[in-house]
């Protein structure tokens, strides 16, 4: 037996090269900002040849639209080149340790057995306690450095990914959670995916204003695409004497069913996580528990996942987080860091659930064009992107949260997570104006976007 | 120009917004001066946490971050192109072209409504 030396790393990394890199981290930001300070310089010169009566919009441009992004570059290349030199100092206080006690197991580890000597045993304690104490160090600086870095991105982890979809429409969600007392006793996240939970008996809404009864639009309900037969048994759960109780499979099956050509169906077909709804009705009694978000795929279930209750205001918070981290002291003079980062989450999962089969690549690109609209709209702002989403998704929450006020709040909520989801299926009004906001038309439809999301609820509408 | 309120060199002004634009252009190639850097600082700390970490910054923020700078100040130079030529064109229509291409610059939430 011998001292055992796997947990130290083949080798330590080169400290100098890692400061060489670190620099050329930095540099892409300190030169940025020169170009940026370049652009500054000729703008200067419009002073003298431009007269408008808005001539002061014109001449802050750079100062108020494009700085805030070029000096949030410069921060965060400069935060991540002082992590990178941290870890290299770091690894470099280490160095000669991790040297030493390498040299010492290869020397004692060679040790025949009858040129041991009598304290071979208590120094192999020594050296193997030296080992690990080395490889404790070099770990810890390596979560340090990464943990550095990863706290700059306020995208972070697969779970953070799916609570920056919450923080996009921070917002919106906010106004619908708090309309409705939506608290995080309704929400679940397990395994990266975010779950609404409802009970008719025991709920936040009853406290505020729920209805305490609700029917059944059997026309809406077909008109989505439910088959009859389920109507049908969700028309005998309601009967007053001896009424039939529909089951959550009852529901599952329904929902796995579904004629992809209707729009539930093509809801379904295009989101189906949202087939692992689980939905009871019986009499005026409801459970229900809808998976809202598809989760991480693979990495479901990893280190980053979260488990238990959501604790939503924390959530909701990651954005003032960000607007209050490095990045965000710089954005925030001008209050553009929670607009680009809201949108840029915003767009990003958008991508992902409107074009689940392009690369991440291509999200950032779809992500960074809905960033670019907002960023060139002030009439419209982030509004735009959610408000198609929140109407329909209203309209589709009622079908499958068929409570009045919590499946259109959820469902307008969902709907807002995924943006325009519904696309071009449920009616073409609906998928003109998407398109419309996709080719940058955006200053003339923020009012019609708003019309048209009613017009669709209310048209969708399954109950009273 | 007879229009109150309005005087623009036009010539200078559009050199200037020109110079400008090509040094707004100079950003493209920090985009991929930053993906080499990132690239390169992943495989000198040679350990897979860091090199996450720094792949998921760059491309998650960083990256798009500086995207929106570059096309931040392509839209300031284009909408102002815009405005300059709504003015040279000096037909009925002038000012409100004018006006409209200087509200199309981007506004900082913070300064809504001061304009």
């Amino acid at each position: 037996m011998s001292v055992d030396i796997s947990s130290l790393p083949d080798k330590l990394p080169d400290t100098g090269t890692i400061d060489t890199k670190a620099a050329a981290v930095r540099k892409v930001g300190t030169q940025s900002k020169d170009i940026r300070d370049d652009v500054q310089s000729d703008w200067s010169g419009l002073d003298a040849v431009f007269e408008s009566p808005h001539q002061d919009r014109v001449f802050s441009a750079v100062t108020t639209v494009m700085s805030p992004y070029i000096d949030a570059v410069g921060t965060v290349t400069d935060d991540t080149a002082t992590a990178l030199e941290d870890f290299s100092s770091a690894i470099s206080n280490l160095k000669s340790r991790y040297d030493a006690v390498k040299e010492r197991a290869s020397t004692h580890n060679a040790l025949a057995g009858d040129d041991r000597p009598d304290d071979y045993w208590t120094t192999n304690g020594e050296i193997q306690r030296e080992i690990n104490a080395v490889a404790g160090l070099y770990d810890d600086a390596v979560k340090t450095c990464a943990g550095k870095i990863s706290k700059l991105n306020p995208l972070f982890g697969d779970a953070a990914k799916t609570a920056g979809t919450v923080n996009g429409y921070s917002g919106h969600a906010q106004h619908a959670l708090e309309a409705l007392g939506l608290t995080a006793s309704s929400l679940e996240f397990r395994n990266g995916k975010l779950f609404f939970k409802f009970n008719s008996d025991a709920n936040d809404f009853k406290a505020k204003g729920m209805p305490g009864r609700f029917s059944i639009k059997e026309g809406t309900l077909r008109k989505l695409g439910v088959p009859n037969s389920y109507i049908e048994r969700l028309a005998d759960s309601q009967k007053a004497t001896g009424p039939e109780r529909v089951s959550k499979n009852a529901g599952k099956t329904m929902l796995h069913n579904l004629d992809p050509k209707t729009p539930l169906g093509a809801l379904v077909a295009k989101y189906p996580w949202l087939k692992n709804t689980k939905f009871s009705v019986h009499g005026q009694k409801v459970e229900l528990k809808v998976q809202l978000t598809r989760g991480s795929g693979s990495h479901q279930g990893g280190r980053h996942a979260r488990t238990g209750p959501v604790k939503l205001p924390k959530a909701l918070d990651k954005v003032n987080k960000f607007a209050n981290g490095p990045a965000g002291k710089l954005l925030n003079v001008v209050g553009a860091g929670v607009t680009f980062a809201g949108t840029y989450t915003e767009g990003y999962n958008d991508s992902l659930l409107r074009n689940p089969d392009m690369s991440p690549a291509e999200h950032r690109t779809e992500a960074v064009k809905d960033a670019a609209v907002v960023t060139a709209s002030e009439q419209v702002g982030t509004v735009v992107g959610t408000a198609v989403g929140r109407g329909v998704g209203a309209a589709v929450g009622q079908a499958i949260i068929p409570i009045p006020g919590v499946g259109a709040a959820v469902g307008g909520f969902v709907g807002g997570l995924a943006g325009g989801w519904l696309g071009g299926t449920v009616g073409n009004a609906i998928g003109s104006t998407i398109n419309d906001i996709r080719h940058g038309d955006i200053g003339s439809v923020g009012e019609a976007v708003m019309d048209t999301g009613k017009k669709v609820l209310s048209s969708l509408n399954p109950f009273d | 120009m007879a229009l109150d309120g309005w005087n623009i060199n036009v010539g200078t002004a559009k050199s200037i917004v020109g110079k400008a634009q090509a040094d707004v252009d100079l950003l493209e190639g920090k985009k991929t001066s930053l993906t080499t850097s990132f690239t390169e600082a992943a495989a000198a700390c040679d350990h897979l946490e860091i090199g996450q970490a720094l792949d998921g910054l760059l491309g998650d923020f960083l990256g798009p971050l500086l995207e929106a700078g570059h096309n931040a100040g392509n839209s300031i130079c284009g909408n102002t192109v815009s405005t300059i030529n709504a003015y040279e064109s000096a037909d009925g229509t002038m000012a409100d072209d004018a006006e409209s291409a200087i509200y199309a610059i981007p506004t900082p939430p913070s300064a809504k409504g001061d304009g």
